[in-house]
């Protein structure tokens, strides 16, 4: 059992965010409210507690930018695994879902 | 305002984490419009990181062997013993201290902290069906509440006092005098067009027979200068025409004719109160007398000087008016 399942949900979106491409923490702010099209919006002290939690396990690392009040964050290989392992689990959820609410209708 | 609160909430968090995204975080909230909502999500993180994230992550188990969940949140991390305590006390002192300086330097910041003016509307009753009455004009006060001096207690005990002092500054001008029916009305409780002696202050004990009843308050219409020029016919109740013609009493109490009426033109004089007192007790029958037989007893004994000299010419009665004169006397002779 991978003891960092189930994610919560600011690391699932923060971790989805970074699955397309590397970015700063606004650049991870802006796509998770476009991925939830708003319905979920991060601020900064959630996305960096969060962050400085995924960075610690090593799912997110730290890339090197020009400018030091931006810096640029990348989904590891470790993280990928991971986002993936949620997902499964996720997508087992949702055939379980499906299959009680087709037996109540 | 807020920019400098927000510097100030990120300096209460771990110095780890201040340093390593402290800079990133205040580039955010400076590009954000949505300052108060990202206050709210650094008081959340400020908790989080102090109850959370201070020690090494302990990870807990979310099921049993047989796959029973056993707890689960937004984050799987276990707080270490007294971090949830610590975390709260910062975030609540933080919140406090940050609502504190802005309630003192930033207006708007009162809708949080609260504030309070004291208003006559306590006068009206909750519910009513009486017919609409015009309400004083408004009169901005330039120092309001806390500079605003206390209401005195003879203007609280006399109910039609503080019904016609609306801006409470403890006299009744010209205007409020002028106001004096719309004011009145609002006294009349239970609608039926007149003014009892209750409904203008008087609070009787439940033990009074009626007779006594009916005698206190007669007493308390007719000691208290403001309820005695309103009752201008003295039978104890203010009519609806008395209220109509109320103006015109109040003006004939300006004693000093400086168009306004303050409490020392209010306030009953003391010989008043203990001639008024003196008959209340001894003038059993109540008929404006105390006689002979009523001159028996503890209370008539302790006060037997003052009743025989009030009976100068020997009628072997004491009127409540030969009372007033002997108090009178003996309080010039003093």
């Amino acid at each position: 059992m991978n003891p960092y399942l189930p994610l919560s949900p600011a690391a699932l979106h923060i971790l989805l965010a970074l699955a397309g491409e590397d970015m700063h923490g606004y650049g991870i702010m802006q796509e998770v409210a476009r991925q939830s099209e708003g319905a979920y919006k991060l601020g900064p002290g959630t996305l960096y507690d969060n962050l400085q939690r995924l960075m610690d396990q090593g799912m997110v690392l730290e890339v090197s930018s020009d400018d030091p009040r931006r810096r640029i964050y990348r989904l590891s290989a470790q993280g990928r695994k991971l986002l993936s392992a949620e997902i499964s689990r996720l997508e087992g959820v949702v055939r379980e879902a499906r299959l009680h609410l087709r037996r109540s209708s | 305002m807020t920019r400098w609160c927000y510097i100030l909430l990120l300096r209460l968090h771990p110095g780890a984490f201040r340093q390593r995204f402290g800079d990133e975080m205040l580039a955010i909230f400076d590009q954000s419009a949505r300052k108060t909502a990202l206050m709210a999500d650094g008081f959340v993180s400020l908790f989080r990181q102090r109850a959370l994230r201070r020690s090494e992550v302990v990870f807990s188990s979310t099921a049993t062997a047989d796959g029973v969940p056993l707890f689960y949140s937004a984050a799987p991390e276990v707080p270490r013993a007294g971090a949830f305590f610590l975390g709260m006390l910062i975030s609540f002192l933080a919140f406090g201290l940050i609502a504190f300086t802005m309630s003192h330097r930033w207006r708007q910041m009162n809708l949080i902290v609260g504030s309070h003016h004291p208003s006559p509307s306590h006068l009206l009753g909750a519910h009513t069906d009486a017919q609409p009455v015009a309400d004083l004009p408004a009169e901005v006060k330039l120092n309001p509440y806390p500079f605003h001096p206390p209401i005195s207690a003879y203007f609280r005990l006399i109910l039609v006092l503080a019904a016609l002092d609306a801006d409470q500054d403890n006299e009744i001008s010209a205007a409020e005098m002028e106001n004096a029916p719309a004011a009145l009305w609002k006294l009349d409780k239970n609608h039926d067009g007149k003014l009892t002696a209750e409904e203008c202050g008087l609070k009787p004990d439940d033990i009074l027979d009626p007779m006594m009843l009916g005698r206190m308050r007669l007493a308390f219409m007719r000691v208290h200068p403001v309820l005695a020029a309103l009752d201008t016919n003295g039978d104890g109740e203010i009519s609806a025409s008395e209220i109509r013609n109320a103006a015109a009493a109040l003006r004939a109490l300006d004693s000093n004719d400086d168009g306004k009426l303050v409490e020392n033109e209010l306030r009953p004089e003391g010989a008043v109160l203990e001639a008024s007192s003196i008959m209340f007790t001894l003038d059993r029958n109540g008929d404006g007398r105390i006689s002979r037989d009523e001159m028996q007893g503890a209370i008539a004994a302790r006060l037997r000087g003052l009743l025989s000299r009030a009976d100068r010419t020997s009628k072997g009665y004491v009127t409540e008016g030969d009372l007033l004169s002997e108090i009178r006397l003996s309080e010039g002779n003093r």
